[in-house]
């Protein structure tokens, strides 16, 4: 805080101040004129919404009203393209919610439109292979296959061209360190994490009955193996510690399907809200902030996000961001 | 007179159990649908199963496959033991490996197979499987297949998916091996070993000292209509039939065939150069005697006198109502505990499909008279919600079928919370992976202050194990224990039908 010798000063200063901002407003707004005009003549009003926002891509974009993977086209479109995340000859891993064996309507997993389109985009940007798994959330052997294969994600995910690969096994695991934890010191992460150049997070949000939200931070325990440590150590904190050691480019939150209570499971379709919602974000904590309101959930509540923020792995004050908001329909 | 050329009836034989031996291999190695599409075929004329349902159901219908079975030994002999009998086969691939050395007629031991029977049908019927359970020929090869010959099995199968994985092929997956606990692999070996070597050097020597099933119908093919049978007026007295008898039943020198030892396998039938072996009804000529009345009626008095005395000493053999926390959660569909004792001769087929592997065998969990029945191990699976795989296949009866609305409301256990253990109550932080897990919500948040606390409510529980198995404390904080009389439970119903998904209708973002 700068110190005034005299009340008089300070007036000054504030009123140059108060100056400033009037001419920069005045200039914004012959700026908007002039871009409104030139766009009526040039017949072209969507580029409006690029000329008023400040330059570079967006921190969050949100897009509503549109089957998964058009939604998704458009959302990574306004993101400004999936070779921003995904470079040439790259090892991709496509990590999707595949936690129960539940079909599609009951938005207990991701979409398997999204994910298929997900993995298109990768192969697009010039990904050499893309990965695909989950270890689901049964804590016995024997029901992966069935998650798998119920959940449509399977078939779409190779459909697409990428090796959908096994979670339910010990052996694929290596046990890792997570420097700077709090809860999570060491933890066993599957070895596609280790192998990929890259992790897009393609998780589904919906309720959870004891972390009120399950969306991005929490899709990732699916790449651990001993997920009841988590359990055990405090598990909020623990989803925040695993996301300093595993940091997605970019995380595609599915809310075309959203679980609105009793989840994870759900216990039914009269759970499910058919919200047509897609969020895309690098931003671990700002997407879950997002999400936490999408399923009507005060943020706060979501203890994980404030320990997500306290390690710097985001914002959940969505005010200071750059977001785009756009509707399909 | 009927006779059929003899060539052909080994030919036939041998081609029978071919067949039949793969499609077991099929059975027990290639999981649980391969095993219920095989099952109703291979396992409905195993005798004890057959007749374990027949008293189980008591109806035409259940009881049909034992009387075909019965009906078809009168008929043709001891057809089953060397056509369906698994254990048979298993003993017919060791005697080959042994060279099938030239034999000396046995001596018929019947006072050890009629005592060994007597025995097993009596504690049976008193309620104790202890002998049947060790002796079906059935439940043996299910056993030895499914812990012997499986991880043998699975073990070559992990190699090649491991291979495969190299080169980026998930088509397969790695799957677990289950080895059983020490006392019951013990168990499992002795009696493998034990065959194993008799049938080596002996051939279908345990079939005739041990094997209940065989010795009953054994009896029963004394009457059979066709029966291989010697003319002795054309014996040479060569001894070619004794070396190749896989029973030893044949005595050249007293000139008879033992029927109640034959197993009816043809061998002997292709090797006489007289032709006076053959497989037809009793001729007007006098054949050769079976084993002496003398010898039966001694044998008999023996198995009596054995059985009464063991009864005697027996009732420690029947189990007391088993009470509390030691009675073991058995699967659904068993409907209580008593039906799956008193049905269960633990072939573990079920241990062997189940795909969380929580089906274990047990050892004495359900006392002596229920050795080696199987339970659920909620350490090391749950009970999938969707999954009726040990239904689908038990050929006893012991876990009866159910369709899948009333299995995910069958009610096998019910759980219990110890606070004491709760890493909620302890540490005031969240966890939840029992509530997480439960698939009837019978577990629920409750939010109290800060925290979320799971809340148990008791009707909508089916003692599945999800939470048991999904709690990280050990010893665990949430249990289930038995129900030894399987009912249903509530089940929560959604009020939404299929078709109205709630729509909302709202404009803009909630952010």
């Amino acid at each position: 805080m700068e110190q005034y010798s005299t009340a008089e000063e300070a007036d000054m200063v504030k009123k140059g101040i108060k100056d400033r901002k009037r001419r920069e407003f005045i200039g914004k707004g012959v700026t908007l004129g002039a871009a409104m005009g030139a766009s009526l003549l040039l017949g072209d009003p969507a580029r409006l919404a690029a000329q008023i926002m400040p330059p570079g891509p967006p921190d969050l974009v949100a897009v509503r009203n549109g089957e998964p993977d058009v939604m998704f086209r458009k959302a990574i479109e306004l993101m400004g393209g999936m070779d921003r995340f995904v470079k040439k000859g790259q090892t991709v891993l496509v990590k999707p919610n595949i936690a129960f064996p539940s079909a599609p309507e009951y938005g207990a997993n991701t979409n398997p439109l999204l994910v298929k389109a997900v993995v298109e985009h990768c192969f697009a940007a010039g990904a050499r292979k893309v990965y695909v798994f989950d270890n689901v959330a049964a804590t016995s052997a024997g029901i992966a296959a069935q998650c798998y294969k119920n959940s449509g994600i399977e078939a779409a995910a190779r459909g697409a061209g990428a090796i959908v690969a096994p979670g339910d096994h010990e052996r694929y695991y290596q046990s890792v360190e997570i420097p700077g934890s709090v809860s999570l010191r060491t933890t066993k992460v599957h070895e596609l994490l280790l192998e990929s150049d890259a992790v897009i997070n393609v998780p589904v949000a919906k309720h959870h009955g004891y972390t009120f939200l399950t969306a991005a931070m929490k899709n990732l325990m699916g790449v651990v193996w001993d997920r009841q440590h988590y359990h055990f150590n405090g598990l909020d904190q623990c989803i925040a510690d695993f996301c300093l050691l595993c940091k997605p480019v970019l995380n595609v939150v599915d809310a075309y399907r959203v679980m609105m209570s009793n989840g994870p499971q759900g216990q039914g379709l009269s759970d499910v809200a058919l919200r047509k919602m897609l969020l895309l974000s690098s931003d671990i904590v700002a997407v879950d902030t997002a999400a936490a309101r999408l399923i009507e959930r005060d943020p706060m509540q979501v203890y994980y996000l404030k320990y997500g923020q306290a390690h710097n792995l985001g914002t959940m004050d969505l005010d200071t961001l750059n977001i785009i908001r756009h509707d399909l329909g | 007179m009927i006779s059929v050329e003899p060539g052909r009836l080994k030919k036939l034989r041998l081609c029978a159990a071919c067949a039949l031996s793969i499609l077991f291999l099929s059975l027990f190695l290639g999981g649980a649908e391969v095993a219920g599409i095989l099952s109703p075929f291979l396992l409905s004329f195993q005798a004890v199963p057959a007749a374990l349902r027949a008293m189980g159901d008591v109806s035409l219908s259940a009881a049909t496959p034992l009387l075909l079975l019965l009906g078809a030994t009168l008929l043709l002999g001891r057809v089953y033991c060397s056509f369906l009998c698994p254990l048979g086969m298993v003993q017919d691939v060791c005697n080959r490996l042994g060279g099938l050395r030239t034999r000396a007629p046995l001596p018929p031991f019947a006072a050890v197979r009629y005592s060994f029977t007597v025995l097993t049908v009596l504690a049976a019927l008193f309620g104790s499987f202890a002998l049947l359970n060790l002796l079906d020929p059935w439940s043996m090869s299910g056993r030895l297949a499914g812990h012997l010959l499986k991880p043998l099995a699975l073990s070559v199968a992990n190699l090649a998916v491991a291979t495969l994985e190299i080169f980026d092929i998930y088509v397969l997956s790695f799957k677990k091996l289950s080895i059983p606990p020490a006392s019951v692999l013990a168990v499992i070996l002795f009696f493998g070993l034990l065959i194993g070597a008799m049938s080596l050097r002996f051939g279908r020597a345990w079939c005739n000292l041990f094997c209940p099933v065989g010795t009953i119908l054994g009896l029963l093919s004394r009457y059979s209509l066709l029966g291989v049978r010697l003319d002795p007026q054309n014996c040479s007295g060569c001894r070619r039939c004794e070396t190749v008898c896989k029973a030893g039943c044949i005595d050249i020198r007293r000139g008879s065939i033992d029927r109640d030892r034959c197993v009816v396998c043809f061998n002997c039938l292709t090797v006489c150069p007289q032709g006076a072996l053959a497989y037809r009804p009793a001729g007007r000529r006098m054949d050769a005697e079976s084993a002496s009345r003398r010898e039966f009626l001694w044998g008999l008095a023996l198995a009596g006198t054995t059985a009464v005395g063991s009864l005697a000493a027996s009732t420690g053999l029947v189990p007391a109502g088993m009470v509390g926390q030691s009675v073991p959660i058995f699967p659904p569909g068993a409907k209580s505990l008593k039906n799956f004792s008193r049905s269960c001769t633990a072939c573990h087929l079920c241990v062997n499909v189940c795909p969380t592997r929580v089906l274990v065998p047990a050892y004495l969990a359900y006392g002596i008279a229920g050795i080696l029945q199987p339970r659920l191990d909620y350490r090391i699976g749950h009970c999938d919600f969707s999954c009726h795989a040990c239904g689908l296949i038990c050929p006893s009866g012991a876990i009866v079928p159910l369709t899948p609305a009333i299995k995910k409301q069958t009610r096998i256990g019910s759980v219990r919370l110890y606070e004491q253990r709760c890493v909620v109550h302890l540490n005031k932080k969240h966890c939840g992976a029992c509530g997480e897990a439960c698939p009837t919500h019978a577990i629920i948040p409750a939010e109290k202050g800060r925290v979320v606390f799971p809340t148990i409510e008791q009707d909508y529980c089916i003692g599945c194990g999800a939470c048991e198995k999904a709690c990280p404390t050990s010893p665990r904080a949430i249990v289930v224990t038995a129900e030894q009389v399987h009912g249903l439970a509530k089940k929560r119903l959604d009020p939404t039908p299929a078709a109205a998904l709630p729509v909302t209708g709202e404009e803009g973002f909630p952010f």
